[in-house]
């Protein structure tokens, strides 16, 4: 099976896509799920797998890579519209 | 098995390689030890531009450096080009108190005569490359092995792919009693709190804050903000949002084991076990630390490509970037593209990486070797007087 999206850690709330991808496409992650997207997201980025209210912290290596500045759905976006790190 | 075929030490760790070593302590000698190199086409050359002037830590350091150089594990053997008697005899010393082949230069031996110098070493040298070619390999322990992380000009592909490929080695090796090290301090921005937490003990992550605040403090004294700017446009539009994001992803290659031990630049690796050395971000200079430290080999991911590799331990040069891959087949050891192009996972392609280390552990050559474009540099800790 060829997979679009990795998930690094099992602990991630977001998976990173292999290659550009289209709104209303779906990405194929190794765990079999496939997650339709929300907007036009690129190699690389991030496509949130659950729901994340604001507030959350957003998980990726297993660990804490900020916090979301707005309410996210899974199969949006995880950029810098949505997502603040942390530090100062 | 847990055994491969290398060389045992009388001290330390077994060697992976038997090289002869040429060793210039001093500028005033890279110049003579430069031309005994390309005669003696199968030695690595370290060469110091320095050597005279250092005070205080600096003058330690380089010094701890060279005697680091001169007893590797991948050391068979060492000419020593050195200014003076007293640098020389001490250095000879320390390697033949190692175990090891040793024939000490001085140019003070020689009334200053470089040229005359240089063509006796080379005679030497060439003796003794025979007689570490004649050396046989025989069975060590694969968990004596000390695995460095490197990471150079990386991209999208790193930090999900190629830098936990490695992680996923070292968590492999370390839980087979093996050692592992990774470093470049301000590279860990933003995630130093979960590293705290992943020490074993509260010394070593006293030991480690330290560090980092001596480093940042060099950074802010400099009049130099780390935080401005970072992570940069390029980071962006990659996919990276947050500093913690960036710095997680070059963390991602020394695992998930505990941190062991917290350790200065070239502070050699003395246990098992992950061990975070403190080294400036440049790979020059952070591999060969690592290599003091004793590591016999390295592996050094790459994004967009970096021809690096260490001088006295095989340099393993690994992409997930398929355009690299293609594009770079002289430079890379380690295709692990398939993972990036979605056909293949991290677990099902980490024993061929694990394999591969085997083998240039037991001697097949890596791309950097073939190429011979290996080096060590020495830090500089302050001004020369």
């Amino acid at each position: 099976m060829k997979i679009s999206a990795i998930i690094i850690h099992p602990k991630d709330t977001v998976a990173c896509l292999l290659h550009d991808h289209r709104a209303g496409e779906a990405v194929t992650l190794e765990t079999g799920v496939s997650v339709l997207l929300k907007s036009n997201i690129p190699m690389g980025h991030k496509v949130a797998l659950r729901s994340l209210s604001k507030g959350t912290p957003v998980i990726k290596f297993g660990a804490v890579i900020g916090y979301a500045t707005e309410d996210i759905l899974p199969g949006e976006h995880v950029h810098l519209n949505n997502l603040q790190g942390g530090l100062r | 098995m847990t055994v491969f075929q290398g060389f045992p030490r009388l001290n330390g760790r077994p060697g992976i390689r038997n090289h002869l070593l040429i060793l210039s302590i001093c500028g005033l000698n890279a110049p003579g030890a430069k031309k005994a190199a390309q005669a003696l086409t199968d030695a690595v050359l370290v060469s110091s531009p320095y050597g005279r002037g250092h005070v205080g830590a600096d003058k330690h350091f380089h010094f701890k450096m060279l005697n680091a150089f001169a007893t590797h594990p991948n050391v068979g053997g060492v000419i020593v080009f050195a200014p003076d008697d007293r640098l020389c005899d001490e250095l000879e010393q320390a390697v033949c108190n190692s175990g090891r082949d040793v024939a000490g230069f001085s140019l003070q031996r020689w009334g200053e005569d470089g040229t005359a110098m240089t063509a006796a070493a080379t005679v030497e040298g060439r003796q003794m490359l025979a007689r570490l070619k004649e050396v046989p390999r025989t069975a060590c322990l694969k968990s004596e092995i000390l695995i460095a992380a490197e990471c150079g000009h990386s991209d999208a592909s790193s930090g999900i792919v190629a830098n936990p490929l490695v992680g996923d080695l070292f968590d492999h090796h370390i839980a087979a009693g093996g050692a592992a090290v990774f470093s470049e301090t301000l590279e860990w921005l933003g995630c130093e709190p979960d590293l705290y937490k992943r020490c074993v003990s509260k010394e070593v992550s006293s030991r480690l804050r330290a560090l980092v605040r001596a480093r940042h403090k060099i950074t802010k004294s400099a009049g130099h903000n780390i935080y401005i700017g970072n992570p940069g446009p390029q980071n962006h539009e990659g996919g990276i949002t947050t500093l913690e994001e960036k710095s997680l992803g070059a963390v991602s290659k020394g695992g998930t084991q505990p941190i062991s031990n917290a350790l200065a630049e070239g502070e050699p690796v003395l246990s098992a076990g992950l061990h975070l050395m403190d080294t400036p971000t440049l790979s020059p200079e952070s591999v060969s630390s690592m290599v003091a430290a004793g590591a016999q080999i390295v592996c050094f991911t790459t994004g967009h490509g970096n021809p690096y590799g260490s001088g006295l331990a095989p340099t393993v040069k690994l992409t997930a970037n398929p355009q690299t891959a293609t594009r770079l087949p002289g430079q890379i050891d380690f295709d692990a593209s398939d993972i990036f192009c979605g056909l293949r996972s991290r677990q099902s392609v980490l024993p061929e990486l694990a394999e591969l280390v085997k083998q240039i552990c037991e001697g097949k050559q890596t791309a950097a070797e073939q190429n011979k474009e290996g080096d060590e540099v020495i830090s500089r800790l302050g001004p020369s007087v």
